[in-house]
């Protein structure tokens, strides 16, 4: 699940893939805008095939935190 | 170029006499577009009367009578209907910022006493929390179809019970007594940790500030809204100055949806923060870059800007490909909210969308400056609205000066903060805060601030001070001063905080280990803060911080 994320992340930032770890912030370590984490999170919709509401795109802060969502969704997904 | 007459528009006292005039000139025309569910639904400006009436029939019989009303969620027609019904039956507004934690928005229900809180399905857990929070019942509606909750109202339920009261014979929401200098909304203008403010702004203000900005700026009859509406700018401009032109509003509810919306609403002009503007040319370029077409594309733009020269517009022509992107109708881009370079000004213009930079602050609901159709400078945010006047006080050797506003759309001042109010005005004057010049042909240019406040690219504010107060909390911080530093390419702002450590914080300790501790201490602070108020680096001073004789900081 990280590669697919960062392989996503660095379609918007030229990052270098090794220096980017689950701490890395989105906007201060990656320098992504606000807009640039919103196509994010659209790709990331496709690629795990859930939706994710807009309310909940401000709780994504570092990789680490998406990864975390990602888990907890694609896991209630498994579930249900 | 020269100034030419402003632009003619109708003359209102209040918002209620505002939505009386969009009955009158435009009842048959489509005031709202937007989807639901993904299917596209349209609103008359007769629809958008009844349904702001009915809401407001039904407030006031739930009580909610001379009361503060809270809304947060996405930019929805709900939302819009939910400020006019409020203000329209003698309550008050207060938009709350859809990013702030329940902990800031239980903050601010209970310093404004708020009576109800309207939320959207989406953020229904969010406003719950909040409430959660707070000692007291209030009412709450969602705008949901179907509320998920038990203990809030139906949003559409009220509207269809409006209908009922008005069957019954109940006197509708028009003989509830507006005065013009009543307060209408109260905006929070960053944060809520006791240094973010309240501003309190009047019919008079709103009506006054959407009437001045019409009379600079001319639009078409398709808009897109993609600003959040709880600021000012979003509200006054993408709302208000719509409704008043009779344009169609298209609503954007999320951005994940903008290059679907553009394609779907063709727009023929927009309100944008310099972030966009920014994104969406660097957008346009990389596109041809990746096509292989940017040398194309950059001999297409010298042509045409020397063809311009001579009188000859192909614009339409030429960049037929770069304006589809947009929906293929765009020509007008209004931006706002904080600098903008002008170079994607003079870059948009070659491919025919007219960049128009203006200047507000939230203090003057929220435009100040905007530069006119025919009639623009690039740099500058244009020429002083006819709602206010402009002077500069402390002229420098520049003929630089703090800009100073008075006016119809100047603030009553901050809500239970007498003191902050009276310190924002200087005789009269509001002081923004901002440096700036005015031309010999009127245009104003910025270029400072005396304020410490941080501002982003997306319009965002933040006061160091907020900040500074949250580090302080950290048992190892004795003084903390926070504050921006800018990139090499003078694009990016990150946060910095500088701090000197509590008295025999770590002694004996290498300073390793009481940086990574330091370093926990923030990083705990930063998940509880919006994103773009992180924290991004910090420094540990040996020294305590060089202070005034009133024992202040001093700044860089």
């Amino acid at each position: 699940m990280f590669n697919q994320v960062v392989a996503i992340i660095t379609k918007y930032q030229d990052a270098n893939l090794e220096k980017i770890h689950k701490d890395s912030h989105l906007i201060h370590d990656l320098s992504l805008n606000s807009l640039e984490i919103v196509e994010m999170v659209c790709d990331l919709e496709e690629s795990f095939g859930i939706e994710i509401p807009d309310a909940h795109i401000s709780q994504f802060k570092t990789i680490g935190d998406i990864l975390e969502y990602l888990d907890q969704r694609t896991h209630q997904q498994v579930l249900s | 170029m020269n100034n030419y007459p402003l632009y003619q528009v109708d003359q209102v006292l209040d918002l209620r006499e505002f939505m009386k005039n969009c009955l009158t000139k435009y009842a048959e025309r489509i005031a709202f577009r937007y989807k639901e569910k993904g299917q596209e639904i349209t609103r008359t400006y007769q629809d958008f009367y009844n349904d702001v009436q009915l809401l407001g029939i039904s407030l006031l019989k739930l009580g909610v009578n001379n009361l503060k009303v809270a809304v947060i969620g996405e930019n929805s027609y709900e939302w819009i209907v939910t400020y006019l019904a409020t203000v329209n039956s003698g309550n008050v507004i207060v938009p709350l910022d859809k990013e702030l934690g329940p902990k800031e928005i239980s903050g601010i229900l209970s310093e404004t006493e708020t009576g109800a809180l309207v939320y959207s399905g989406q953020y229904q857990e969010i406003a719950q929390a909040a409430i959660k929070a707070l000692d007291r019942d209030l009412i709450l509606i969602e705008t949901e179809k179907d509320p998920q909750t038990t203990n809030s109202l139906s949003f559409r339920q009220l509207i269809d019970q409006g209908k009922n009261y008005v069957q019954e014979g109940h006197p509708d929401f028009a003989s509830i007594k507006i005065e013009r200098d009543q307060l209408a909304a109260i905006n929070y203008t960053s944060g809520t940790t006791g240094l973010s403010k309240g501003v309190m702004l009047t019919h008079r203000n709103l009506v006054s500030n959407t009437i001045g900005a019409l009379n600079n700026v001319q639009v078409y009859t398709t808009s897109l809204l993609v600003l959040p509406i709880h600021h000012t700018f979003g509200f006054t401009a993408g709302v208000l100055s719509m409704l008043h032109d009779g344009t169609c509003i298209c609503i954007n509810g999320s951005q994940k949806r903008l290059a679907g919306d553009l394609q779907d609403y063709k727009p023929e002009h927009l309100f944008l923060v310099p972030l966009y503007v920014e994104t969406l040319y660097k957008k346009i370029w990389q596109m041809a870059k990746s096509t292989h077409k940017d040398k194309l594309l950059k001999n297409l733009c010298r042509l045409s800007d020397t063809l311009l020269a001579l009188g000859i517009d192909l614009r339409k022509i030429l960049f037929r490909n770069v304006l589809a992107a947009f929906g293929g109708e765009l020509k007008l881009i209004v931006c706002g909210g904080a600098p903008l370079d002008p170079k994607y000004v003079k870059g948009f213009r070659s491919f025919g969308i007219n960049v128009l930079n203006g200047y507000g602050i939230t203090e003057c609901s929220p435009i100040v400056a905007v530069n006119r159709n025919e009639y623009y400078r690039d740099g500058s945010v244009g020429t002083v609205l006819s709602c206010c006047q402009v002077k500069l006080h402390n002229l420098n050797e520049d003929e630089e000066g703090e800009i100073l506003v008075s006016g119809d759309c100047v603030m009553k001042g901050y809500f239970k903060n007498e003191q902050e109010t009276d310190r924002a005005f200087l005789a009269g004057w509001f002081r923004t805060g901002d440096i700036g010049k005015l031309d010999a042909d009127g245009f104003l240019f910025i270029t400072g601030r005396t304020k410490n406040l941080i501002i982003f690219s997306n319009g965002k504010n933040i006061y160091p001070e907020e900040l500074e107060m949250l580090l302080m909390n950290i048992p190892s911080v004795n003084e903390a001063l926070v504050y921006a530093e800018r990139n090499n390419d003078n694009q990016e702002i990150r946060i910095v905080a500088e701090v000197y450590l509590a008295e025999g914080y770590g002694e004996g300790q290498p300073l390793e280990n009481i940086k990574q501790e330091l370093a926990k201490d923030i990083k705990l602070l930063n998940k509880s803060l919006p994103a773009y108020k992180n924290i991004r680096e910090f420094r540990i001073r040996q020294t305590e911080f060089e202070k005034t004789t009133t024992k202040k900081i001093i700044r860089k």
